[in-house]
């Protein structure tokens, strides 16, 4: 239930009041300039200068906007290159892009336009896009429309994976799903996963981001207990027999041998009492017992006999023997079952050693193969930082049922805050026309771009460089503390530009401008 | 108010503000205060009000391109640009949702109910179990005075489903009167 709250009679606003809140002008003025992009990524300043250099181009051999798609490639012979991977799709493949980033592809993945499944080889390609200026050369769209409202995409990492077979698309079979752990320098949290929709450039929302940092704990080896005392079973050490002696009473018992397999194997065993038994009297053998039971005692070779009649019993330990004429043959048995014995237990000692052995090497390898995990690991974070400059990242795993371009992403509102009409100049105070302009976060390394160069919108509390390309494709770029001493109540303001010398040719020349 | 259908006139209006966004200001004086009252009614105060309007008019120019002349009039788009707005400023600043009740408008509502004169505080106990798209409907029926058509019109759907919504509304008010007595 929402929460909702009843006025009753209302005053309703007068026409002078009704009549101030009238401003078409303002809202003119942010319905043209709500209409740029942002990517909050880190290490902007390099990244961002490749952009422009890909942007000057771009002027020069803008597409036909009528003829263009979803996706265009605004600047021929800048595009991103594909990583390309041929592989055996009978196997399970796991592929490394330079990033870092792993794709694992299981077997028989592929079928094609006709629902049949691929055999043999086929190619795939892929690469990423992590900062502003890749972003900015892919064509990607980065707007994202929902619910009557435009929003701009903050990315934690894009990548664009394809496949064909002699020169033919391939396409994911339904059942099965490639894993991509995407690289990615942003550790946010916020984030969702998107896929483009080619045809109608719009992203369709496909679940929660989830990431995992590169650098993790070990994880704890399941390691078996020691199995020497579970997987050896007891093994019934057979009893020496002893010769009955007459000094001693003794008892004939029929006990269940199933219970007691040690004692059957002696013709004539009887039990004889201990002779250290203290609970024992002779009335006990003059005695008509009801019952009698049988216990091992605790003492090897020991049992506890319990004789009972009624209310009355007895305990007292006793010992199993032979009669003299039978000694002879049970130590003979004896010496034959102790033989058999020690056969067993010496087997049962061997195996229990190399299942330890077995275990142990298994356990070994475990560590070798985390070991070498976290070293491949690091190496990619290694990697990863000299091409992005950062020093930590993680990895977004993706589960892509289709080919084609996802994204991870954080939709976002443009900055706002403050408002100008602007006009530009060089240094020399000659006026200069814009073809473009981009306004530069850098507290936040996001960049904008803005539609109409003489309507802008930024947060006054950002760290803020404006970029612009001239009409005689020039980089110009406002710096940071000209942003700072803008006049707050000013809505015309003259932006003094600081134009390149020469035709902009390299990154490092667009560095040197925004380093100044 | 009732919607405005479009005339030769308003038709060659929004085809140049398509063309031109500055062109737009003839639609903006029209439908500015109509588009203020709307959302005034359903928020706190005046200058919240404002505020929407502003933005409400910022996507209308933004969109004008997406407008196409179905013969339905101009106004119904706004107010539905009006109503995805007000929704999105209801959860982003969790506000409360204001239902502005005329009371005589509202007592004709209560005897439909309960065929009865009752305290308008009963309305309240009632409403508060409708739905946001139940609660419209029943705001620009009775409240303000909208005819099925255009109701049809600012909720797409046509003018029967408007009639029959509202019924439906009517009958489940019904039902939960009852089961306060």
């Amino acid at each position: 239930m929402q929460n909702i709250e009843f006025k009753y009679d209302r005053k309703e606003p007068s026409d002078s009041q009704i009549e101030s809140a009238k401003n078409f002008d303002a809202v003119l003025s942010k319905a043209v300039q709500q209409n740029g992009f942002s990517i909050g990524t880190k290490s902007f300043l390099a990244i961002s200068a490749i952009a422009l250099v890909a942007l000057f181009t771009w002027f020069i051999f803008s597409p036909d906007e009528e003829s263009s798609k979803a996706v265009i490639t605004p600047l021929p012979g800048f595009d991103l290159e594909k990583e390309s991977y041929k592989i055996n799709v009978g196997q399970e493949n796991k592929l490394t892009y330079p990033t870092g980033s792993v794709i694992h592809i299981p077997a028989n993945a592929f079928i094609d336009k006709n629902g049949n499944l691929i055999k043999g080889e086929v190619e795939i390609f892929y690469r990423e896009f992590h900062n502003p200026a890749e972003i900015l050369v892919s064509g990607i769209p980065m707007t994202y429309d929902t619910l009557g409202t435009q929003y701009h995409f903050e990315s934690a990492g894009m990548f664009d994976i394809s496949g064909i077979q002699n020169k033919e698309p391939v396409f994911i079979h339904p059942e099965k799903r490639i894993t991509v752990e995407m690289a990615s320098r942003n550790e946010g949290d916020y984030f969702n996963q998107y896929f483009l929709d080619t045809v109608t450039g719009n992203w369709n929302y496909s679940g929660k981001d989830n990431f995992k940092k590169i650098v993790e704990d070990k994880a704890a080896v399941p390691v078996e207990t020691n199995p020497s005392e579970t997987l050896i079973s007891k093994v019934e050490k057979p009893i020496k027999p002893q010769k009955e002696q007459s000094d001693f009473h003794s008892f004939e018992i029929v006990f269940n041998e199933e219970e007691f397999p040690e004692l059957t194997v002696y013709r004539g065993l009887k039990f004889q009492v201990d002779k250290n038994e203290r609970n024992f009297t002779a009335d006990f053998a003059r005695t008509i017992w009801e019952n009698a039971a049988i216990a091992r005692g605790t003492k090897e070779g020991k049992y506890l006999i319990t004789l009972s009649k009624g209310e009355e019993s007895h305990s007292f330990n006793c010992v199993p023997v032979v009669a003299e004429k039978d000694y002879q043959a049970a130590v003979v048995e004896y010496e034959k079952l102790f033989s058999q014995y020690k056969d067993k237990e010496s087997r049962k000692l061997k195996k229990q050693d190399e299942k330890q052995k077995l275990l142990e090497a298994k356990q070994e390898k475990f560590e070798k193969e985390q070991l070498e995990r976290q070293r491949r690991e690091n190496e990619a974070l290694k990697r990863f930082s000299e091409i992005y400059e950062t020093e930590r990242t993680v990895f977004r795993t993706f589960e892509i049922s289709q080919f084609g371009i996802w994204n991870s992403d954080a939709p976002s509102l443009l900055p706002s805050g403050q408002s100008i009409l602007a006009s530009y100049i060089n240094e020399n105070g000659e006026s200069i026309k814009m073809n473009r302009i981009f306004l530069v976060e850098k507290n936040k390394n996001a960049l904008f771009a803005y539609a109409d160069p003489a309507k802008l919108q930024f947060n006054p509390e950002s760290d803020n460089i404006l970029i612009g390309i001239t009409e005689n494709n020039k980089v110009c770029v406002f710096d940071q503390n000209s942003f700072k001493n803008l006049k707050r109540a000013d809505k015309n303001q003259i932006l003094r530009m600081k134009v390149s010398n020469e035709r902009t040719k390299t990154v490092s020349d667009v560095i040197k401008l925004l380093d100044t | 108010m009732d919607g405005i259908n479009i005339s030769a006139n308003e038709a060659a209006l929004i085809k140049k503000a398509q063309g031109n966004p500055e062109e737009f200001a003839p639609l903006y004086e029209t439908y500015h205060k109509p588009v203020l009252m709307f959302v005034f009614k359903r928020v706190e105060d005046f200058e919240t009000a404002s505020d929407l309007t502003s933005q409400i008019f910022i996507k209308a120019i933004q969109n004008i391109n997406k407008y196409e002349n179905r013969g339905f009039a101009f106004s119904s788009w706004l107010f539905r640009i009006a109503i995805n707005e007000m929704n999105m400023h209801f959860r982003s600043s969790k506000s409360a949702r204001v239902v502005s009740i005329d009371s005589l408008k509202a007592a004709e509502l209560v005897s439909e109910i309960n065929n009865t004169k009752e305290d308008l505080k009963i309305l309240e106990k009632l409403l508060v179990n409708l739905k946001e798209n139940e609660l419209q409907i029943i705001e620009m029926r009775f409240f303000e005075e909208r005819s099925f058509k255009e109701i049809g019109e600012i909720l797409a759907i046509t003018e029967n489903n408007a009639k029959v919504k509202t019924y439906r509304i009517i009958d489940k008010l019904k039902t939960i009167y009852k089961s306060f007595l």
